[in-house]
């Protein structure tokens, strides 16, 4: 896990640094005002979205108070018709004409149908609700019966088609002493034309029926009323009981109720929208007006701001939510693209570090083959040196014997073929040695041979004895005979050969000695050859030891070697190959020693 | 008294070439000389040590044990001044000038190989400047 971290960590300030300060400034600055912009433009529609939202919501109100109050109308209206239709179709009811003028309400009731002049409303309490028309208040004028035609209800004084009793022919009815004191009211208003066909008295239950309608609005507010506009009276309310007593403790709905009603100077309110503010807290109020037989009402809606508040609220965090993700999925967006710049951007680098190093190793590879060739031509002239002095000893006889013959034409013949025996071995020994540089040329294109190596030591000792008898050095040369063929450069085996001699030249004084030796030996189960240069100088340390084959490392004097002879022959044999080291100990001599596989491997 | 010839060289076949174009040369001339062949700077040195001073020295530069340098130098100290008499054979290029600096070039040298003709004008030369 830490490791995967750090490496996040490493990749993300990784991905930093292949930033100038410049970009990661506007990538910031991008981003602020991305989030700036963000911000406003959310806080910009939240705020539209609460007004409108508060617009809808007025207006889903106002139409469900709209729609709720022309319902009530009309259920009223139709509650109205329903008893019209019941009353008609009461048979008793139709069968009673009116046999005289008297106020008896028995002959109310048989007017009521089928001609029907109006209606005389009372509601569940038997108060007079409406009649209609209004001329309709006054249809019993001058009713003389001493006894009450309707008994007053058990329980609620709400009147039941039960009610209704017959006696004789006639169909009676029993009211509240109140209501037939109501229906009495105003003994001397005439109806305006003075006659009476027919009346219909039914009883409605106004609550029940406003409630059932109403109900609904509960669901959208705290509390709905209606108002008779002509009055200011409340006629109904969703909380407040009608004519609830004074002392009924109240409750915090009833309260914020009887707060509300307060709220405004009239309980008569505009259509439209109101809003209150009480302790804090907003409320709207959702105002319409309809009609309820004659009467003009107003039903009132009344519902928390907090609802709209709260809806805003879980909308626009709806938004910021939005927001934020948008945000979210662009910081990816730009941290994928960061990623995959810096990645360009480190593979460009990595392309040119690899170009570059491609062009060093180019370089180096030239630059090693150089030396190289240098090398070559350093053990060249070595050889040139060696090979001119052994080519003129060689010139040396057959020069002298014919120059003899030519000044001394007349010799007799015994000497003559003696001087010529002498020039024709001199050139002989002139001829084998074109012949080793010849071999030495041909190997000179590096091409593999399977060859005996004895001959290249050969060559290489032949061409350099001299140099190692002028400098004193005893050289032992021990070559095993028949051995194996190597496929080689022999050219390179020779080079290599060469400059452990030079160098055992050099490292040797006056006296001392050089054994070459080859033998075949296997390593590691494979056939091959090794060829040892040993000299008796005075050796060297572990470190140098060590470092002896590491290219411009010399012991030499500054200007004397380049310290490469040694890492060449190594690379010569390893490209063979074969193995090279060294054995040492400092007082001691060094052992060179190269080992390469035989030509025939398996 | 007996005259002599130091021929100095560690090729064998060398000697093989002096000895006669040696004779020839002192049979035209008149000359009876004992040729003495020696292999390096050492043994001639301690022939010079044993006989003294020599007639005529025929050197080669190049030779194993002691070279040519070094026998004038061993010999200098003796107290003989060879370079008179002294043919010195080299060859190597720069074998003269390496070994006896740059006044060895004003000494008497042939360079290998060589023929007849300018061995003997050579030895001629060196017997006419060791006459007077």
């Amino acid at each position: 896990m830490a490791v995967s971290h750090s490496n996040i960590k490493t990749t993300l300030s990784g991905m930093l640094n292949q930033l100038s300060p410049m970009q990661l400034f506007g990538g910031l600055a991008i981003i602020g005002i991305i989030t700036f912009s963000f911000y406003n433009m959310s806080r910009d529609l939240a705020v539209g979205l609460e007004g409108d939202l508060r617009t809808a919501f007025d207006q889903q109100n106002l139409t469900v108070v709209d729609i709720a109050s022309s319902r009530v109308g009309f259920h009223i209206d139709n509650d109205v018709a329903e008893n019209v239709r019941l009353l008609g179709q009461f048979p008793g009811m139709q069968r009673q004409e009116m046999r005289n003028a008297s106020r008896d309400m028995e002959k109310v009731n048989t007017i009521a149908a089928p001609r029907v002049d109006g209606f005389v409303l009372f509601d569940a309490n038997g108060d007079l609700f409406t009649v209609y028309p209004e001329s309709m208040r006054f249809p019993y004028k001058g009713n003389q019966s001493e006894s009450p035609f309707f008994k007053t209800s058990k329980e609620t004084g709400a009147l039941y088609f039960s009610d209704w009793i017959h006696d004789g022919d006639s169909l009676k009815m029993r009211v509240a002493n109140a209501i037939y004191k109501k229906i009495i009211l105003d003994e001397d208003k005439q109806s305006p034309d003075g006659k009476l066909s027919g009346v219909i008295m039914a009883q409605i239950d106004f609550d029940r029926t406003i409630a059932s309608e109403l109900g609904r609005l509960k669901s959208s507010g705290i509390m709905h009323w209606i108002i008779d506009e002509k009055s200011g009276e409340v006629l109904y309310h969703s909380v407040l009981p009608r004519n609830a007593p004074d002392n009924v403790v109240e409750s915090i709905k009833s309260k914020l109720a009887k707060d509300l009603l307060k709220a405004f100077p009239s309980t008569v309110l505009e259509p439209g929208i109101h809003r209150a503010k009480l302790g804090g807290t907003g409320f709207s109020i959702a105002s319409a007006r309809s009609k309820v037989g004659p009467h003009k009402i107003t039903v009132n809606l009344a519902y928390d701001d907090s609802a709209v508040a709260g809806l805003v609220y879980e909308k626009t965090n709806r938004i910021y939510m939005l927001g934020i993700a948008f945000l979210v999925v662009v910081l990816i967006g730009a941290v994928v693209t960061l990623r995959q710049m810096a990645k360009r951007q480190s593979l460009i680098g990595e392309k040119d570090h690899l170009a570059r190093e491609l062009a060093l190793e180019e370089e180096k590879k030239k630059l090693s083959e150089q030396v190289s060739q240098l090398q070559k031509m350093e053990s060249l002239g070595e050889l040139a040196a060696g090979t001119a002095h052994e080519l003129n000893n060689a010139l040396t006889a057959p020069m002298g014997m014919l120059s003899i013959l030519k000044t001394k034409p007349d010799l007799d013949s015994d000497k003559r073929a003696h001087f010529l025996n002498q020039a024709i071995s001199g050139m002989e020994q002139a001829r084998a040695i074109v012949e080793g540089l010849l071999r030495f040329s041909r190997s000179e294109l590096n091409e593999k041979q399977l060859d005996d190596v004895n001959e290249d030591i050969r060559f290489v000792l032949n061409m350099y004895k001299k140099e190692l008898e002028h400098a004193d050095i005893t050289l032992v040369q021990d070559l095993q005979e028949e051995l194996p063929s190597v496929l080689a450069a022999h050219r390179q085996i020779q080079q290599v050969v060469l400059n452990l001699v030079t160098n055992a030249k050099y490292i040797l004084d006056k006296g001392g000695i050089l054994e070459v030796s080859s033998k075949s030996e296997r390593r590691n189960g494979v056939d091959g050859i090794i060829i040892k240069v040993k000299d008796n100088g005075p050796g060297m340390n572990e470190e140098i030891q060590q470092r002896i084959f590491e290219p411009f490392y010399s012991t030499k004097a500054v200007g004397e070697g380049t310290g490469l002879g040694l890492s060449i022959c190594y690379g010569i044999v390893q490209d063979h190959g074969g193995l090279m080291n060294v054995v040492s100990a400092p007082g001691q001599g060094a052992t060179f020693s190269i080992w390469i596989p035989s030509g025939d491997k398996a | 008294m007996l005259k002599t010839i130091l021929t100095v060289d560690d090729n064998e076949k060398v000697h093989d070439v002096l000895e006669p174009m040696l004779e020839i040369w002192l049979e035209d001339n008149d000359l009876e000389m004992t040729i003495v062949k020696l292999c390096n700077g050492a043994e001639a040195l301690a022939w010079v040590k044993e006989n003294g001073k020599p007639d005529l020295v025929l050197l080669d530069v190049r030779m194993p044990v002691m070279d040519g340098a070094e026998f004038l130098r061993q010999v200098a100290m003796l107290g003989y001044d060879f370079r008179p008499f002294t043919l010195l054979l080299t060859g190597y290029a720069d074998d003269l000038e390496q070994h006896l600096g740059t006044d060895a070039l004003l000494m008497k040298h042939l360079r290998k190989p060589f023929m007849t003709p300018e061995f003997f004008a050579a030895l001629d030369n060196l017997n006419a400047a060791r006459k007077p």
